[in-house]
This record gives C-alpha cells, sequence and structure tokens, in this order.
C-alpha cells in the first residue's frame, strides 16, 4: 500500500482558546497514520481529546501546528472554499450526534446528499440501504425527536455513511448501544473498511478494545497518542 | 424519476421546500410582508400611470382649444355662426365647432348636458342614433338616478326626457354624468336662442403653436374671451393622475425599503440556524451551497408573493369595478360605478416594480446568509450547541 | 434483520411530498398571477373609442359635473382658485 495513502496527522498541535499554556494545551505532538481499509481505534480516558483529535482530523477544527494530510493533500491548510467540499469526502458521527430533531429520519440522511449534484432515485436508494445496514428501515418517516438514544446514534452512524466517504470518523459509536448493537456497529466498521476506506474510532467503550473488528490501536494521554499492539497480536 | 411523479425538482429546490415548510411560520410572515408590500407600492403607482395613460389617449381627441365668450357677469353665450366666421380668419385655427352644453340638475345632482353637431361622425357611437326631441341618451349615472327611464332636468326651464340608451360601460371614465340630448332640447333647457352656442371648440395643425394660436384669436374675436388649451389641461390632469396617495408613497419608498431589508434580515437571517448550518456545513455543504439554499428559499416564497401582489394591483386597477374603487381611495374623486384603464406599458412599470422590491429582498438574502454562515462549523463545534 | 424482510419498506424513504406539492403550488400561484396580469395589461390596450370626439367634450368625467374641475372651461379668470390649492377635496 501507497505510504501517502489514508489519512495522516504530523505533529498535530491544539488548544482550546483560553488553553494556550504548554501545561494546559490539549494535543501536544500527535502524528499518526490511518491507513485505508483498516479499522483504527483512538481510545482514552474522557477529558484526553479524543473528540477533539476526531474534529482536526475531519477538518472541522485548525491545528495550531503540525498539519493534517489526507490521501497527501494538506487538507488542513486548505482554506475554507476548498475544504468545505472535501468534507464531502469525510463522513463523521458526532459523539453528541448533532441530528435536526423535527426532521424524519430518512430527510436526515437527506442532508448530506442533497449538495451532491446525485439523482433524486440514487439518493433515495442510498437512504434505504444504509438504514437497513442500521436496522432503521421501519422507523423511515418517524421524526428523529421520537427515536430512542441508541436509534439516534445509529441513524447518526448511517448518516456518516450514507454518503459513501472515503474517511469515517466515528465518535463513541456504540456509547447508547446494547451489546448485539454495538457487535454489530463492530462488523459494519469493518465491513466498510474493507471497502477501502479509513475508519477511525474514538472510544473507550472496552467492547470496542477488544473487537476482532479493530486493526490498527491507538491511544491519547497527556496530549499524545502512542500505538498500542493489539493484544490477541501475538502469532 | 422523483419516485412520486410531478416535475423533476431538482433537490436543492425540494430541500429548499422542505426548509420553508419546517418554518412555516416564519415563511408565512415572509409572503405576507412580501404581499403587501408590493400591493401597496403597486396599486397607486399603477393606478396613477393607468389613468395617465388612459387620459392622454383621450385628450388626443379632444379640442386643442376652447374659446368661451365672458362678460362681467360670468360667460355669455356667442352667436354661433359669427364666432365661426371670426375663427376662420386666425390662420392655424381649424375647424372651429360651436359647442351646445352646460350643466343642468337632475334627479340626483348636476348633470353635463351635451349636444353632438348634426353630421355625427361616420365612426360615431356604434348603433346609436342622436336623440330626437324628447329623448336623452345618458351616462351610467344618471341612468341609475332615473326613475322609470324619465328623466327630469332643470336649469333655466323644466325638460322632461324619455332615456332612449345608455353609454357603454367601458366609457364611463368620459360619460359618467352625460346627458346627450337634441339641440333644441338642450337650448330650452339652458335658455339659449336658436343662433347661440356655449362655446367654440378649434382644432389646431400643430398644438405646439397653441399659444401664438390662442393670441390671435383672442385678438379675433370683437369681444372678451377665455382660451384654455389642451396641453395646460392634460399637465394639469397628469398631474392630478399621481394623486395625494402616490406622493404620499414616492416619499416613504425609501422608508419602505429600509424596512424590506430589515424585515428580511430577520426572518431569514441566521438567528437560531447557526447550529444547523454548522452541520450541513460539516457535511460538506458549502458556503455557495447555504447560499443557494437560502436563495432558492426566498425565491419560493417571494416570487409567489410578488407576483401575487402584482396581480392584485392589476385586479384593482384594471378590473373596471374595482378600479373604481381605487380611484375613489386613492384620488377621493367622486365614486364611479366602473372605470376602465388602459394597460399599455403597465408591463413595463410592473417589472420596475418587482426589481425595486425583488432585488432588495434578494441582496438582504444573499447578505444575512453570507454573514451568518461565515465560520459556522467552527462556531457549532466550539460553541457547544450540541453538548 | 429478518423483521425487515418481512415488512415491505416504505419506498422513497424520504419522499418530501409536502416540499413538492409546495413548488409545484408555488408555480401554479405564479403563473396564474402572470396569467392575471398579462391578461389585465394587454386586453386594455386593444381599446381606442373615437365616438366621445364627436362631444369636444375637454375633461373626462371623474369629478362632479359643475365644479370646475369637470368644467375648467367654465372657470371666470376674475375667479381667483389661489385659495383652493391642496385643499380641492376638504370641504
Ligand atoms: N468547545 C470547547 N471549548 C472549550 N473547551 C473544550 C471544548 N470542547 C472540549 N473542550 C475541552 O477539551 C478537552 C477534551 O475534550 P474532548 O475532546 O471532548 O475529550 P474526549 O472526547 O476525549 O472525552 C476537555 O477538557 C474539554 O474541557
Ligand atoms: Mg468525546
Amino acid at each position: 500500500m501507497a505510504l501517502n495513502a489514508g489519512l495522516a496527522c504530523h505533529g498535530l498541535r491544539f488548544g482550546w482558546p483560553g488553553e494556550q499554556g504548554d501545561d494546559r494545551i490539549l494535543l501536544q505532538a500527535v502524528t499518526a497514520w490511518f491507513q485505508p481499509g483498516r479499522v483504527s481505534l483512538v481510545t482514552g480516558a474522557t477529558g484526553a481529546g479524543k473528540s477533539t483529535l476526531l474534529h482536526l482530523l475531519g477538518g472541522l477544527l485548525r491545528p495550531v501546528a503540525g498539519e493534517v494530510r489526507a490521501e497527501d493533500q494538506p487538507v488542513s491548510r486548505w482554506p475554507a472554499r476548498h475544504r468545505d467540499p472535501w468534507r464531502r469526502r469525510v463522513g463523521m458521527v458526532f459523539q453528541h450526534l448533532a441530528l435536526v430533531p423535527d426532521l424524519s429520519v430518512a430527510e436526515n440522511l437527506l442532508l448530506p446528499l442533497v449538495p451532491r449534484g446525485m439523482k433524486w432515485s440514487a439518493m433515495q436508494a442510498a437512504i434505504t440501504r444504509q438504514l437497513e445496514a442500521v436496522e432503521l428501515g421501519q422507523l423511515a418517516a418517524k421524526p428523529v425527536y421520537t427515536l430512542s438514544g441508541g436509534q439516534r446514534q445509529r441513524l447518526a452512524i448511517a448518516r456518516a455513511l450514507v454518503g459513501a466517504p472515503r474517511f469515517v470518523l466515528a465518535d463513541e459509536p456504540t456509547a447508547f448501544q446494547d451489546d448485539r448493537q454495538a457487535a454489530r456497529i463492530c462488523a459494519q466498521m469493518g465491513a466498510v473498511a474493507r471497502t477501502g476506506v479509513v475508519v477511525v474510532i474514538g472510544s473507550h467503550d472496552p467492547r470496542l478494545r477488544n473487537a476482532s473488528e479493530v486493526d490498527d490501536r491507538w491511544h491519547l494521554a497527556a496530549g499524545r497518542l502512542t500505538a498500542v499492539g493489539p493484544p490477541q497480536a501475538a502469532p | 424519476m422523483s419516485g412520486d411523479g410531478g416535475p423533476r425538482w431538482s433537490p436543492l429546490a425540494v430541500w429548499a421546500a422542505r426548509e420553508v415548510q419546517r418554518e412555516a411560520g416564519r415563511s408565512c410572515l415572509l409572503f405576507a410582508f412580501l404581499f403587501l408590500l408590493v400591493a401597496i407600492i403597486a396599486t397607486p403607482m399603477l393606478f396613477s400611470h393607468a389613468l395617465a395613460v388612459t387620459w392622454t389617449r383621450w385628450m388626443e381627441q379632444t379640442p386643442h382649444l376652447v374659446v368661451r365668450r365672458i362678460d362681467a357677469g360670468g360667460w355669455a353665450p356667442l352667436p354661433a355662426e359669427a364666432a365661426v366666421h371670426y375663427a376662420r380668419k386666425v390662420p392655424g385655427a381649424l375647424d372651429p365647432t360651436p359647442r351646445l352644453w352646460g350643466v343642468a340638475t337632475g334627479p340626483a345632482g348636476p348633470v353635463t348636458v351635451v349636444t353632438a353637431p348634426a353630421d355625427l361622425p361616420a365612426e360615431g357611437l356604434p348603433g346609436q342614433r342622436p336623440p330626437a326631441p324628447g329623448e336623452a341618451v345618458v351616462g351610467r349615472a344618471v341612468a341609475d338616478a332615473a326613475v322609470d327611464n324619465h328623466l327630469v332636468l332643470e336649469q333655466m326651464d323644466r325638460v322632461t326626457l324619455a332615456i332612449v340608451a345608455t353609454f357603454p360601460d367601458n366609457s364611463v371614465m368620459v360619460t359618467h354624468d352625460l346627458v346627450w340630448v337634441a339641440p333644441p332640447d338642450a337650448r330650452r333647457l339652458l335658455g339659449m336662442l336658436p343662433d347661440q352656442a356655449s362655446d367654440l371648440a378649434v382644432r389646431l395643425f400643430r398644438s405646439e403653436s397653441a399659444s401664438a394660436v390662442a393670441a390671435d384669436l383672442a385678438a379675433a374675436f370683437p369681444w372678451p374671451v377665455r382660451i384654455i388649451d389642451r396641453d395646460t389641461m392634460t399637465e394639469g390632469l397628469r398631474r392630478r393622475a399621481m394623486g395625494k396617495g402616490v406622493a404620499a408613497l414616492m416619499l416613504s419608498l425609501p422608508a419602505l425599503l429600509a424596512f424590506l431589508w430589515v424585515m428580511t434580515g430577520a426572518v431569514t437571517g441566521p438567528a437560531g440556524r447557526s447550529a444547523y448550518w454548522g452541520v450541513l456545513s460539516a457535511m460538506g455543504w458549502t458556503t455557495a451551497d447555504l447560499v443557494r439554499l437560502q436563495v432558492a428559499k426566498a425565491l419560493l416564497v417571494g416570487m409567489p408573493a410578488l407576483a401575487v401582489g402584482l396581480a392584485v394591483a392589476c385586479g384593482a386597477v384594471f378590473h373596471p369595478m374595482a378600479a373604481a374603487w381605487t380611484a375613489f381611495l386613492l384620488m377621493g374623486t367622486q365614486q364611479l360605478p366602473a372605470l376602465a384603464l388602459d394597460g399599455s406599458g403597465a408591463v413595463v412599470m410592473l417589472l420596475q416594480i418587482a426589481a425595486v422590491v425583488g432585488l432588495p429582498f434578494l441582496a438582504a438574502v444573499f447578505l444575512t446568509t453570507l454573514r451568518g454562515v461565515e465560520g459556522a462549523a467552527r462556531s457549532t463545534m466550539e460553541a457547544g450547541q450540541w453538548h | 434483520m429478518r423483521r425487515a424482510t418481512v415488512v415491505a419498506e416504505p419506498f422513497p424513504p424520504a419522499p418530501c411530498r409536502g416540499a413538492r406539492r409546495l413548488l409545484t403550488a408555488a408555480l401554479v400561484v405564479v403563473l396564474m398571477a402572470l396569467l392575471i396580469i398579462t391578461g389585465a395589461t394587454l386586453r386594455r390596450s386593444q381599446q381606442t373609442q373615437k365616438w366621445p370626439a364627436a362631444f369636444s367634450l375637454v375633461t373626462p368625467a371623474l369629478w362632479p359635473a359643475g365644479t370646475p374641475r369637470r368644467h375648467p372651461e367654465t372657470v371666470h379668470p376674475g375667479v381667483d382658485l389661489r385659495w383652493c390649492a391642496g385643499l380641492e377635496s376638504t370641504p
């Protein structure tokens, strides 16, 4: 595999406003390479900065120093008018879901597709496929505010995947799920990765840490990201 | 295909409609506001324009000059033949025609009594012969006030006439209060001798020569006369066509447009939407996409509002019955039963009004969106709308 | 997964029917308004009536008969009308 494929970050440094002091900076010098075709898991204590890292990778935040490269393009340095359309290639599952509650389940999936110049029928087919994948097909017409927490989270996953992204950044995708659904989500992420997609999951969920679908493990602590050997790595 | 028939709308248009639907209250408010604004601006402007056009058209048929003999007590009848003889001597004054007309008191107030020359032009009132003595052809208002098709007029004498016909309704602007009688009846009513006329209508070869010919005419008659000319009158009518409503409108137009700007900004602006726009931009909507969406929404609400506002203004001006009411409200003139106005040139005016309202509206939508979108993605993630 | 295969999925899942109806309604309203506008502005421009010329009238009948506005030719030059400038419609 080409070394420049996938999503990479070099010397990424980030601090929220008002926390610029060296000791309080959230991400010190994060360097990592998330390969296409593999599921990468970023673990870390709550408040370690997993969500912040995913937002940086997805181009929603700008690093103070260092850069994010996607398929060897320095996307974190791009001006907004280039970076906004690039985000169509990113599927983001927000920790706080960010669904539009008064729209129906299917209409939430329509949101990322509208500006892409797709045919209406192609959009509807993609929506149907994703809803079935997350077992929400029967709820397509229901408004989102009538859904349970777990159903909403699965909807957020479907929305991240509906646009066939090259990069999937999932923040705590199993937080509200039962064991069966958590396992199914792991399998789904694995299946997505097998199609050559970069999948990065930020989570402290132990069910994910032990999942067999996870290929690479990273641990975020004290502003640094370190690779962790897989538990079953020993041959 | 869309899956459920109907026209093939672009997804952005469908989504714009979906958002208009989501924001039904705001959208209705905006629609009502734009509709009222356009109707309020367009009705008086269109009315005065149409009235001016109709008047100008009509004034082209009126005599260029009217010569009236005056004395210390007011006016005096002209000796018809002598007046024509004197007027013929003035170069440039064409076919001097003695007019026999006056004001008489009818059952419901003063009416205008007119006669036509014996040789009524060939293209006269279609299918209408001149009234014989004892008969009258009347305007709509006179017909409505008459009892039993009989009309009693009083001035110097009292005359009873049988109404044989009514002027066509589409001529009401000219014929509203007319009573067309035979010359003998008019003379009896107005107390004039057989040889006398009320005044003398004169046509000119060129209307620019009006003041020169008027001076010559005044000198040609052996008695003092007063001459009124058409251009002065047209100008006066044109000024009246503007009316007080239009003048007030012109003064308040900048305020209305400023209000439009503020209102549009408030209704379509980013208030309460920045989190939503942040989500959209996190999903790959560019600033251009968001602006397109907002403009599509604005068009979806604004175009029907503008079109309906203009259509209502057209109805109020060009529907004869509504136009009579509009005239009454805008100009405070006597209330007519119907008013048929000329629509030529109105399309240009309508386009102008649509531009005067539509362009600031679109500009306001465009700018408020740009301002709201700026950094929407960052503000969402950083301000923690979803936390 | 089994349940999903038994019950037919609604398709299309996001039809946005109301929105489509709204678009169609807006189009219909605009077209009808344009029809009214063109009808009103075109129909009237045809009419030109020649016959009132026979009466050699000077002003339209918009004001009550007998008033100076209706019959300006009857105004005597000795009557000074300045007093009513701008107040014509007040009693
Ligand atoms: N919008 C924000 N503004 C300021 N500080 C923030 C914001 N979001 C997160 N933080 C801070 O960044 C740190 C890391 O947060 P986060 O990335 O959400 O951690 P994690 O996802 O690992 O639990 C926290 O200490 C939090 O206080
Ligand atoms: Mg987090």
